[in-house]
């Protein structure tokens, strides 16, 4: 039932899967129910998400998933991550339900997101803290 | 012969199309077993050990007698039979009660890397809060267990944690010279017989342990009942770990306890009993189809596997790939193609699989996997059943490949 035509078809031509070279936000999330890791990088524009670049292997679910996700934010402000949900990705597949053991894999591209936003509040939070000029839309974020 | 025995499982009625190749994971029950389980309900109903009344003498009988039945399944006496609820169980009960009474910092507790999780983690555990050691034998080129390994370390061990049979790649462990040895040495061996229990012989006069553990549900038993076997000279450096009714005899009026022998100084609370009886049905379900037949037939379903499998092309067998000493487990990695995905698929044409780290995540690391695709096969399989998944696994494969 998942693996209608569109599924398989956003599968073989993810969306939003790309190595950015130049970025503001990033984060790296496992499914430790079977090992898939998504890293994703975001650049942002005024306060608005210019680029979404997903790198990593997943299944069918985590890879469709996370193409979804990007949609979803895509040209959106940064904090409209924290409000999608996992509804929010089956409605966008006119989905009604998976099974619950596959949930994990749809969402692994938004719960990287949301761990990116996260920690650009964290970031923002000491940045006020500490005033200083850590992040800004035109300096990438330090790699680690 | 085979359809006869398939006929016995009343889940193969409620779903007649059903191809289940997850017996490594649970088997399922036939009906005399299920039968076993609903007369204790239906006809003897009490506790054991306790009333002076005669449901309660037969009740104690019934129990006792399953005992004698399951210590026979391994060759061992009763008073060496733990009750317990499944594997982890009785290797977290060896890990507390034994283990961790003695383990000093330093010390060396050697494994394999082919454990299931239920015998890796608690000594892991153990060995961090005591900052002892705890190393696991590694694989060799052919995918199969180095057991020289083993060997070589023997003398510097104190306690030996392994595996009758890899639940990821389905290979049956040669121990006998590593038990030999190990016992010359005085060194503690858990054998954890898991995924042994419903495909070979077990006996622990042959294969000398100080501990054996299995579940009940791997065995075409129930859940919620598995087995500790303890060498009765091992008994007395086993500490409870669990203490309530039954496991103490009385308590004197100083408050001293007098416990209770063993086995029952283990066995805390009211004991599953419905299980532990219908445990026994299903080892007399093994017993009356013997095991030359299971072995034969398992092995016949084994070696076709095998031949099909290793012709596909894309497909990557992790493990043995000789049908010499393994089981009907295959576990397959395929580039490209999420083990996930495949399952789905295989699920959706009435093929039931396992995908991911079957509670073995370090063995499949060491074959460099993230995740894998399972199919284990026990005796109410055939051989059509194999020529089915092999058809739907290529498709499967054809469509998902990118």
């Amino acid at each position: 039932m998942f693996y209608r035509e569109k599924i398989l078809e956003i599968y073989k031509n993810p969306r939003h899967f790309e190595s950015l070279a130049t970025f503001n936000l990033e984060a790296e999330k496992e499914n430790p129910f079977c090992g898939d890791r998504l890293k994703v990088r975001i650049k942002l524009k005024n306060g608005l998400i210019e680029k979404i670049g997903f790198t990593g292997e997943g299944c069918v679910l985590t890879i469709v998933g996370a193409s979804m996700a990007g949609d979803l934010v895509l040209g959106q402000r940064v904090e409209k991550v924290a409000t999608i949900t996992l509804q929010d990705i089956l409605r966008s597949l006119k989905l009604q339900k998976i099974l619950p053991s596959r949930e994990k894999c749809l969402t692994l591209g938004l719960t990287t997101l949301k761990e990116a936003y996260l920690q650009n509040k964290r970031a923002i939070s000491r940045k006020e803290e500490n005033e200083s000029e850590f992040f800004s839309d035109n300096q990438g974020f330090p790699r680690r | 012969m085979i359809k006869r025995i398939k006929s016995q499982f009343p889940i193969f009625k409620s779903h007649p199309k059903l191809i289940y190749f997850d017996s490594a994971a649970t088997t399922f029950k036939p009906e005399s077993v299920i039968r076993a389980i609903t007369n204790y309900y239906e006809n003897l109903g009490a506790n054991v050990h306790r009333g002076v009344y005669s449901l309660a003498e037969q009740t104690t009988l019934a129990f006792e007698k399953a005992r004698e039945k399951i210590a026979s399944f391994i060759n061992a006496s009763p008073e060496e039979i733990i009750f317990v609820r499944n594997t982890s169980e009785a290797i977290n009960l060896v890990a507390l009660g034994f283990l961790q009474k003695r383990l000093k910092k330093g010390d060396l507790i050697l494994s394999t890397i082919l454990e299931h999780h239920s015998n890796y983690l608690s000594y892991l555990q153990l060995a961090k809060e005591r900052n002892a050691s705890f190393i696991c034998a590694p694989l060799k080129k052919d995918g199969r267990l180095d057991i020289d390994f083993l060997k070589e370390h023997l003398k510097e061990a104190c306690f030996l944690a392994i595996t009758k049979v890899s639940n990821l790649t389905g290979e049956i462990l040669a121990l006998e010279e590593i038990v030999q040895k190990a016992q010359k040495l005085s060194l503690p061996i858990l054998l954890d017989a898991a995924q042994a229990a419903a495909h070979l012989p077990l006996d622990v006069k042959k294969l000398p342990v100080d501990f054996l553990a299995f579940s009940g549900h791997k065995v075409y038993g129930p859940t919620g009942i598995g087995v500790l076997y303890v060498k009765k000279e091992r008994q007395k450096e086993l500490f409870p770990i669990f203490f309530g009714g039954e496991m103490v005899i009385t308590v004197k009026k100083n408050h001293q306890p007098v416990f209770n022998q063993p086995p029952y100084r283990f066995e805390a609370g009211t004991p599953a009993i419905a299980e532990t009886i219908g445990l026994a049905e299903a080892i007399r379900f093994i017993e009356k189809l013997g095991w030359p037949t299971i072995i034969e037939h398992e092995k016949k379903l084994c070696e076709y596997m095998l031949t099909k499998l290793l012709s596909l092309e894309g497909v990557q067998l992790i493990g043995p790939k000789t049908p010499v000493s393994r089981l009907a487990i295959f576990s397959l990695a395929i580039p490209g193609v999420h083990p996930h995905d495949l399952a789905q698929l295989l699920d959706e044409k009435g093929i039931a699989v396992r995908a991911g780290q079957v509670c073995a995540a370090p063995a499949v690391h060491a074959f460099g996997q993230e995740a894998i695709l399972r199919a284990s096969l026990a005796v109410y399989n055939q051989k059509s059943e194999i020529d089915k998944f092999i058809t739907v696994l290529k498709e499967a494969i054809s469509f998902l490949k990118r």
